[in-house]
């Protein structure tokens, strides 16, 4: 079930009714939320709604588990066994296939004939995020951060609440389990920034993300071969504003969805491409994962204390492991590896960390740079395979192919698209504190009219949000 | 100088807790005005989304509504404005929704 669509609207309005009906009880309200939630991921392949409530027992069950060992050896090793069956789930739907083609490739290069044979499975959609909560859940009860949860109907919510199901923000149960201990306030919903982000969300999807993909971006890196380097500027600027657009307007509408019903989750982007170091880039792009990574992966490595050689080591770590989260593929592989190498550069030179006391030509600079790395970075991310990229970047220098995309509508699109990092950080707050103004029965229209405009600009047809696929 | 992976991780996570918060110091509302904002939006969204719905409701045409000419206008302002951007294939999508829209 996608968000811009009417059976997404039609099943929210009626959970929306029936959760705050039932408000009144606690464990019908979650109830009601946990069976929504099945639902909305059984909508795409039912089956997968099993694999979603074994790996919320089987962390459940472990966080309960190390809360009552008192030894901190049986507490390590309960929380090993769960990490490695969280990993191993999704080693298993997600990796398994590119490890029996990565090796019958090693093998046909080694002159051997013999191949492994190929198995067809099906990447359970949204796998690495609830993957990654689930860790994040049992880790956080092993460093008593939070305490196990008595309740397996909490666990089961907080691992498959719908609204950050399947394409994040990845939300810490530190953040989420008070709030489901707690009773729903029908005083205190934060309606108007909710439904202020959900319609900033659908137009950068609908509109911006979906044009640029289907007027420009696929075509180009379907077979970059035919174009040249205005062409191929213009599509991988056109990629970074609509992973963009895309991947934020989940975020967007995952918040929103999840304020209306009474839930607070954390800002996943905050205007990634005005960064003006990788490190920075780092701490405004999806921010649930980088700091999930930090928290879980790279500070427990030793991060930046260890020394500067192992930090390097463990920076290239994080970032490649970061990379091949997005995608089993040797080009997610790479893009994590040039991120990694950006960031230990960076701090070899002591870029990232001066950042702040430049002068203002100096960090126009560095956010041009910065932006233009991270461009390099997505040719690999988006391209099919490490030829295609190649053939991308050599396309810069074929300067007889003709231009087709520098059109004004092009054009006016990345403009667009870039201008939501060109406004004041709090943009959504200010609009919704306008916006309340007005009595609930006009806020509403105008949402509803806003509605129907963002349906009737955006071309036909709702393609799935790029997340999805990691 | 040694690191804890437990406290030290959680201490990174705590101090931008609130800076990641969107909804610190911003006005919450009651249900009772959710639950208008919403309503209101679905009845708009599906009088001015929906053809058979406005006929069912209003039984009206979008030529009894005031104001329908200025729709008109500003629906052949963007025709030629889209036709001058290079894509006239946008306007077709959303003319065709328009007429499709009036016809019920």
């Amino acid at each position: 079930m996608l968000f811009p669509t009417l059976d997404f609207g039609l099943f929210f309005l009626i959970v929306f009714a029936i959760a705050w009906g039932v408000r009144g009880s606690p464990t019908g309200r979650k109830s009601v939320l946990v069976v929504a939630s099945y639902i909305f991921y059984g909508y795409w392949d039912w089956r997968f709604c099993f694999l979603l409530g074994f790996s919320s027992l089987a962390n459940y069950t472990a966080g309960l588990w190390i809360d009552r060992l008192g030894d901190a050896r049986q507490r390590k090793l309960v929380l090993i066994v769960a990490v490695v069956i969280n990993l191993g789930l999704l080693a298993y739907f997600k990796y398994t296939g590119f490890f029996i083609e990565s090796l019958n490739d090693a093998a046909f290069s080694l002159g051997l004939e013999r191949e492994l044979p190929f198995l067809e499975i099906i990447l359970p959609v949204g796998i690495s995020f609830f993957t990654f909560q689930g860790i994040s859940y049992v880790a956080d009860v092993y460093r008593r951060v939070i305490p196990a949860s008595r309740s397996v109907l909490n666990v089961l919510l907080y691992i498959s609440f719908f609204p950050q199901l399947v394409a994040g923000p990845i939300v810490r149960a530190q953040i989420f389990m008070p709030q489901i201990e707690k009773p729903a306030d029908p005083n205190r919903i934060f309606a108007s920034i909710g439904v202020t982000l959900i319609l900033i969300g659908l137009f950068k999807k609908v509109v911006i993300a979906n044009y640029l993909a289907t007027e420009m971006v696929d075509n180009v890196f379907f077979d970059p071969f035919f174009y040249g380097p205005i062409d191929l500027s213009l599509a991988v600027y056109g990629y970074a504003i609509q992973i963009y657009c895309d991947f934020s307007a989940y975020s967007d509408i995952a918040i929103g969805v999840a304020l209306l019903l009474g839930f607070r989750f954390q800002k996943n982007f905050n205007q990634p491409y005005r960064a003006q170091s990788i490190q920075d880039f780092w701490r405004r792009w999806h921010i649930s994962l980088s700091s999930w990574l930090r928290d879980y992966l790279y500070i427990p490595l030793g991060g930046s204390r260890a020394g500067p050689l192992r930090t390097r080591l463990n920076l290239m770590i994080t970032m490649l492991l970061g990379g091949i989260w997005h995608g089993a593929a040797w080009t997610f592989l790479f893009w994590g590896l040039l991120h990694g190498l950006g960031l230990v550069v960076e701090r070899m030179l002591g870029w990232g960390r001066s950042a702040l006391e430049r002068p203002v030509w100096q960090k126009v600079l560095a956010t041009v740079l910065v932006f233009h790395f991270v461009c390099l970075a997505w040719i690999f991310f988006r391209s099919e395979d490490f030829g295609t990229a190649l053939t991308y970047l050599g396309g810069f220098a074929n300067f007889s192919a003709p231009v087709e995309f520098a059109t004004p509508f092009i054009i006016g699109l990345l403009l667009v698209g870039m201008s939501f990092h060109f406004v004041p950080h709090d943009t959504v707050e200010r609009t919704a504190a306008v916006v309340r103004r007005l009595p609930p029965i006009a806020q509403g229209a105008l949402g509803g009219l806003l509605l129907v405009v963002i349906d009737a600009l955006g071309p036909e047809g709702i393609a799935p949000f790029i997340y999805f696929q990691f | 100088m040694s690191i804890d992976p437990n406290t030290d991780a959680n201490a990174a996570f705590q101090r931008h807790r609130n800076e990641l918060d969107i909804t610190v110091g911003a006005p919450s509302q009651r249900l009772s005005v959710v639950v208008t904002i919403l309503v209101s939006g679905v009845v708009v969204a599906a009088v001015f989304g929906s053809g058979a719905m406005r006929d069912w409701a209003f039984e009206l045409t979008l030529d009894a509504i005031p104001g329908a000419e200025l729709v008109f206008t500003a629906a052949d302002t963007w025709h030629r404005w889209m036709d001058w951007l290079g894509a006239p294939d946008v306007f077709d999508a959303i003319h065709a929704w328009i007429e499709r829209w009036r016809l019920g």
